[in-house]
């Protein structure tokens, strides 16, 4: 060991990996600053029918240096990110969660959590609203969003006059079969009636999201009742129909990747854009159809907001304003195929990615529902958690 | 004499300070410190958002063993789950580990390693790596429908038996491995001398080499049976979370649910269900048992 240590050739190795290593460290801190714009080469840059954030808001965002955003690993295109971070300055440093419930006791045991950005559904919104642990949207900040998200989004019951939220994607909660093994021209399909009580079809390889107020409330849908209701009444009945599919549900997981690509299970409950975005893994023929009951189903916005610990709330308005931006939404879309609020991205999503996202027919979003606190607030969510677990017996 | 005597006991603990000083501060912050946490938050009321409320109460304990919850139940069924993991590791482990000691010759040292390589790998890529062996496709089922033995594919994934067939396979190794000690410390004159008096080989093994290997099952019960109580993550990928252990209604409640003060209660409550079970093992089991987890 001494000899080692005496060996001055040891030392210089050991020396330089540690500079190397500083070096590393230090490049990595100092993410696309070379390339950052200024104020003006930024408004200079933008495309046409795009509008800059105030100066202040750009300011403040690159002084912050850092963006801490807290979202879905592996879904956003990676482009989104880097090219922000290239054209500001401004580092990312991303945290995950594994659902929106886990990400939610995160806040609730720590309410000062620092992110900038935490990307969430409604029913988080609302207790994050209720705890004042949401800083208000700055309109002024954000004038891509102002002009191109749709004038009904804005006024949505989650959040009306978006004071709170910014709407990224919409989700449509219902089922997608694999036309593999189930015959699309079913007379129940698509229909809730399939999911419900076509067992002998789908042999049992049915799976449902591990959620209970998403699966009680499509349940709830099915039996034609709002998928917010309280009444004792229409719970035991959803109740009653879940008893009886359990022994036909395969499992409950709320994104079973592996076991819908395998072709171990044949129908699954859930967003269905997550799956048709599988098509493109499955070969040159998508074997996955989209299903949406005419009752309509459990809508799933995905909004953004800004939680009261975040460092630099300047940098996620300077982030909305340029995610807003046509061609960045466009990016987003094409990316993971969901549906959106934007009105000016239409003409810039790809033909094949329009044709893969098989969006639901015009309307059909007006019978849908979003849950809204009677669902998983007081009573209403005591009795669906019974249901939940008398469920998993 | 006195001063003499306390200041050798002084010297005493000073030289073990070195030694178990930064274990025993690891444990006290990252063991005990979080267990305090957690039963103090257990006596802390539930607001109607899952809010913890300054005010302490029995409430959550009441609602949990007398308000006609699922969680006792759940608790019962964790520990069926884990007995009968434990009985069957037992059934599976004693043979091997007996067989290893008495007929492993040179390659005792080989067969032990191949025992204990699994457990090298993460607990969550050996649970996947049972999902890719008896799921469907599966390497089990296709083999079995290769050979014609059955004509459609066996639902063995997302059933209770499921469940047990994932506890075994990963807390196997730790049955065998306190076994295995138990039979290498058998003195081989006691083997010899039964011989000598008479004994057939299978009372030899009832009557000297079972009560000798005591410690060694109830330790290696205690190893499996501890995690497999505790688990969720096996019923929630392997049994598709279909039928919840203990583990699951306490993440059901506090993520979901975000009850954290009701969740702390059922922790404790599991908590004190295991310590309790520990007790009897080892009262069963004698000292030995804690030797050979050891």
């Amino acid at each position: 060991m001494l000899k080692l240590v005496e060996n001055r050739k040891t030392w210089v190795f050991i020396g330089g990996l540690i500079f190397a290593l500083a070096v590393s460290f230090m490049g990595s801190g100092l993410v696309g600053s070379a390339q950052a714009k200024t104020y003006k080469q930024y408004v200079a840059s933008l495309p046409d029918g795009c509008q800059p954030v105030p100066r202040e808001c750009f300011e403040q965002a690159v002084a912050g240096k850092t963006f801490a955003m807290y979202d879905w690993a592996a879904w956003w295109p990676e482009e989104l990110y880097k090219g922000f971070e290239k054209e500001f300055g401004i580092k990312i440093v991303r945290d995950n969660y594994p659902n929106l419930d886990e990400a939610l006791a995160k806040f609730r045991l720590n309410p000062k959590t620092p992110y900038d950005f935490w990307l969430t559904n409604p029913k988080s919104v609302w207790y994050m609203k209720n705890w004042k642990l949401l800083e208000t949207v700055n309109h002024d900040w954000i004038p891509n969003v102002n002009r191109y998200l749709a004038g009904d989004v804005k006024e949505a019951s989650w959040d009306k006059g978006y004071n709170y939220t910014v709407l990224t994607t919409l989700g449509y909660d219902a089922y997608v079969i694999n036309k593999n093994f189930i015959n699309k021209d079913d007379s129940r399909i698509p229909s809730w009636k399939f999911l419900f009580e076509g067992w002998d079809v789908y042999k049992d390889r049915l799976v449902m999201r591990n959620e209970m107020n998403r699966v009680i409330g499509n349940t709830l849908k099915y039996l034609g009742y709002s998928l917010n209701s309280t009444n004792p009444k229409e719970l035991k009945e959803a109740e009653d129909v879940l008893v009886r599919l359990k022994p036909h549900i395969m499992a409950f997981n709320s994104w079973p990747k592996r076991a819908v690509m395998a072709g171990e299970v044949w129908i699954v409950e859930g967003v269905v854009h997550d799956y048709l975005s599988l098509g493109k893994l499955a070969g040159p023929e998508n074997p996955f159809v989209p299903c949406y009951p005419p009752k309509g189903c459990l809508l799933s916005p995905m909004l953004v907001v800004m939680p009261k610990g975040g460092n630099n709330p300047a940098a996620c308005h300077l982030f909305l304003n340029y995610l807003y931006r046509p061609d960045n939404f466009a990016t987003l879309i094409n990316g993971v195929a969901y549906g959106h609020g934007h009105t000016g991205v239409n003409g810039l999503i790809k033909e094949k990615v329009v044709k893969w996202m098989t969006p639901p027919e015009a309307g059909y979003r007006e019978k849908c529902e979003v849950l809204l606190p009677p669902a998983f607030t007081g009573q209403g969510e005591k009795l669906r958690a019974a249901i939940w677990e008398k469920l998993k017996k | 004499m006195v001063a003499a005597k306390n200041d050798m006991k002084r010297k005493t603990h000073l030289h073990l300070l070195p030694t178990v000083g930064p274990i025993t501060i690891w444990i006290f912050f990252f063991v005990f410190a979080p267990v305090a946490v957690i039963v103090a938050i257990s006596f802390f009321a539930t607001g109607s958002g899952g809010e913890i409320l300054p005010r302490l109460s029995l409430e959550n304990y009441r609602l949990l063993l007398f308000g006609g919850s699922e969680y006792p139940r759940a608790v019962i069924r964790s520990i069926l789950y884990a007995l009968v993991t434990n009985l069957i590791c037992l059934g599976i482990g004693y043979p091997m580990a007996f067989w290893i000691s008495k007929y492993g010759g040179k390659f005792k040292a080989l067969l032990l390693f191949l025992v204990i390589v699994p457990s090298w790998s993460c607990y969550i890529v050996r649970i996947y790596a049972l999902k890719q062996l008896v799921g469907y496709p599966g390497i089990l089922n296709d083999f079995l429908l290769n050979l014609g033995l059955i004509s459609s594919p066996i639902n063995i994934l997302y059933t209770p038996a499921a469940v047990v067939l994932g506890l075994i396979y990963i807390w196997l190794p730790f049955m065998v491995l306190p076994i295995y000690a138990s039979l290498e410390g058998i003195n081989p004159s006691l083997l010899e001398a039964s011989l000598d008096l008479g004994a057939t080989p299978q009372w030899q093994f009832l009557t000297i080499t079972l009560p000798l290997t005591k410690g060694g099952i109830f330790g290696g019960a205690i190893l499996t049976f501890i995690p497999a109580l505790g688990d969720w993550l096996v019923p929630l990928l392997i049994g598709g979370n279909r039928v919840w252990m203990a583990g699951n209604l306490i993440e059901h409640y506090l993520v979901v649910r975000g009850k954290i003060a009701m969740a702390s209660s059922m922790a404790v409550i599991l908590t004190a269900t295991v310590v309790l079970l520990i007790y009897v093992f080892i009262k069963l089991g004698g000292e030995e048992s804690m030797e050979r987890i050891v």
